[in-house]
């Protein structure tokens, strides 16, 4: 197998798995990534992505990222809609610290925001993270120039 | 001022907000009414004790903070001002909500509080508050109605607010000094807005 044809299709499952798992969270970052930049950054050796399989369906997604030596980025966590509330974003988070703490690293990390699950920031407490920083993010609406459809994230209403 | 694109940081001591305001221009079609024994009551001149108490236990677990640090003369001349019109949600004979009204611009009315005390969110009593806040806000001579809700607020608000009528205009992002880390309000409410110093 061709191994360029071979990123492109691994690219194209984890963004259809992204889309299904962020979607509703409007998440973009990824999906305004072009294809080639996608895929070399799905293939860095240092960074880890799982899916979380449930009934043999990928239900969630899990990128670790090891990039900083010494350092886990909880790049990406999350599970579908349909699993949201049953338990499996808690089994989740339980074998992404085993995976990072498994390796030399003297810190996880990662960031929620005001788009994500409302329980989301309290569950990472839970789970031993501690609020270090804040930010702000602005950016351009992914529904209104076609990254996004119209009527995802309706609790991010759209202002034109 | 217009924030960029990308990140900017939020100095630690300090917390972030993203407000969304909405607005009606017309009266909505009515919404009925959940059951519940509640009653409404306009309190004329509110005193200052009563108004911080209430503000305080409707307001605490949300970081309302506006109010609480004004000194005596001005949050007398805000909530004292005839513009201003104030009601309480009473259960029980106990006020457990605020709803004041400000219609200091002629032909608007604005909702610059809403909301209840922690054992009647979830009640429906927020359902009947605004029912009444929508009467009595275009038994006025107004031609439009409108109100903001920010991030700190119950997950529910916004949508809350959309069902009820009102439709999103505007965006701002709101950066104020922690009132936890001044000694404003107590260091454990709003456990959903961490401290961060």
């Amino acid at each position: 197998v061709d191994a360029a044809a071979c990123r492109d299709a691994v690219a194209r499952l984890v963004s259809h798995l992204y889309l299904r798992v962020g979607e509703e969270w409007l998440w973009f970052s990824r999906i305004r990534m072009p294809d080639e930049k996608l895929a070399a950054r799905l293939h860095a050796p240092q960074l880890e992505v799982y899916a979380m399989v449930d009934s043999r369906r990928d239900e969630g997604l899990l990128e670790l990222d090891f990039r900083e030596p010494g350092q886990c980025e909880i790049g990406m966590f999350g599970v579908t809609a349909k699993l949201v509330g049953t338990g499996a974003g808690r089994w989740l988070m339980n074998r992404a610290l085993e995976i990072a703490w498994s390796r030399p690293v003297t810190r996880v990390w990662l960031h929620t925001c005001t788009f994500d699950h409302p329980a989301a920031l309290a569950f990472y407490q839970r789970s031993g993270f501690r609020p270090f920083r804040r930010q702000i993010e602005v950016a351009d609406d992914p529904r209104l120039d076609g990254t996004a459809p119209r009527s995802v994230a309706r609790h991010v209403p759209v202002i034109e | 001022m217009i924030l960029s694109d990308g990140y900017s940081d939020v100095p630690a001591g300090k917390i972030a907000a993203v407000t969304t305001h909405l607005e009606m221009t017309a009266r909505p079609a009515p919404r009925s009414d959940p059951a519940g024994a509640w009653t409404i009551r306009h309190v004329n001149a509110p005193a200052l004790d009563w108004y911080r108490d209430l503000y305080g236990r409707v307001g605490g677990p949300w970081l309302w903070v506006s109010r609480i640090r004004l000194l005596d003369a001005e949050l007398a001349a805000t909530i004292q001002s005839p513009s201003m019109e104030i009601h309480a949600l009473t259960q029980e004979g106990r006020d457990d909500g605020l709803l004041e009204m400000d219609f200091r611009e002629p032909g608007q009315c604005e909702i610059v509080s809403f909301g209840l005390t922690e054992k009647l969110v979830g009640t429906g009593a927020g359902r009947w508050l605004m029912n009444r806040a929508i009467d009595i806000a275009w038994s006025h001579p107004i031609e439009r109605l409108w109100l903001h809700t920010c991030t700190f607020d119950h997950p529910s608000a916004l949508a809350f607010y959309q069902r009820s009528g009102f439709r999103p205009f505007r965006r701002q992002v709101e950066v104020v000094n922690d009132p936890r880390l001044d000694g404003t309000v107590p260091r454990d409410v709003a456990r959903h807005i961490p401290v961060i110093e």
